[in-house]
């Protein structure tokens, strides 16, 4: 490797700079490519945790509330997610009545099917609006992808310690070898 | 792989370990950017048949474990250049 070969310095006045300067360049290198990954990682909005808000089905209906005659909700709606979910952690349906709107957990009571939620709310199925929060599958791919990144980039310093260790060996190897070694 | 082409190739190149990290900083970049790209194209494909939704989610099941162990690689290549450091302690004009 460069820096340990300028570890064969005897005839080099200038090599101690160079495995600095290299050292240097490498851990610079380093946080720039940290720099680099997080900021992308970071600009995809995709990979974090996301809340969908529907007011229609999945075919462009508008929920209507089950008057207890009327309503298109009375027997459960389809809702089509921008990306599949890995995990779902919670769905949400506003049990609007009149002009106070609660929001209600319904977590029982949905399936889902690669990106359609099939919600059936049960008694509380007088909704107009649902509210999704889930993991995508690709945020969760990509999460594995950060974990090893963050492992890597803790890693990579430890080749410059290595390196300075070998020069160290090297050193002190070279004590009482007259010329021929450092 | 690039990152070890580079690390092989270090002896006589001044730029070994930049390239090295950059090797590293662009695989992982493609991993993420190949998750995107596969998931954005799997969950707009529709499909109208039972077996053919169960072949898709088996598919997207083994891309998942896929992209799981991608990353490993990077894991490996910094593994490679430690212990390749390593080795050459005390191998001379040979060693690394």
């Amino acid at each position: 490797m460069k820096a340990n070969k300028k570890n064969k310095l005897a005839d080099d006045n200038h090599g101690y700079v160079k495995i600095v300067g290299g050292l240097v360049a490498f851990l610079l290198m380093i946080i720039v490519g940290v720099l680099v990954y997080w900021e992308t990682q970071g600009s995809i909005d995709s990979f974090d945790a996301l809340t969908e808000t529907f007011t229609a089905d999945s075919a462009g209906n508008t929920f209507t509330r089950w008057t207890g005659t009327t309503g298109s909700n009375y027997t459960g709606e389809r809702v089509e997610l921008d990306n599949s979910p890995k995990t779902i952690t919670s769905v949400y349906v506003w049990n609007g009545t009149g002009n106070a709107a609660e929001l209600c957990t319904v977590t029982t009571h949905y399936t889902n099917t690669h990106k359609y939620i099939d919600i059936v709310a049960n008694g509380r199925s007088s909704f107009n609006q649902v509210n999704v929060t889930y993991t995508s599958n690709m945020a969760s791919s990509e999460d594995g992808t950060s974990s090893m990144a963050t492992t890597v980039f803790d890693l990579l310093p430890i080749i410059a310690l290595a390196v300075v260790a070998s020069i160290i060996i090297g050193v002190i190897v070279g004590f009482g070898a007259g010329n021929k070694r450092l | 792989m690039k990152a070890n082409q580079a690390f092989k190739k270090l002896q006589n190149n001044n730029h070994g370990y930049v390239k090295i990290v950059g090797g590293l900083v662009a695989l992982l970049l493609m991993i993420i950017v190949g998750i995107m790209v596969y998931w954005e194209t799997s969950d707009s494909i529709e499909l109208s048949s039972a077996s053919a939704n169960t072949s898709r989610d088996g598919v997207d099941d083994m891309a998942t474990t896929v992209f799981d162990l991608l990353p490993i690689i990077a894991l490996a290549v910094v593994a490679s250049i430690i212990i390749g450091v390593i080795i050459g302690f005390g191998a001379g004009s040979k060693g690394l």
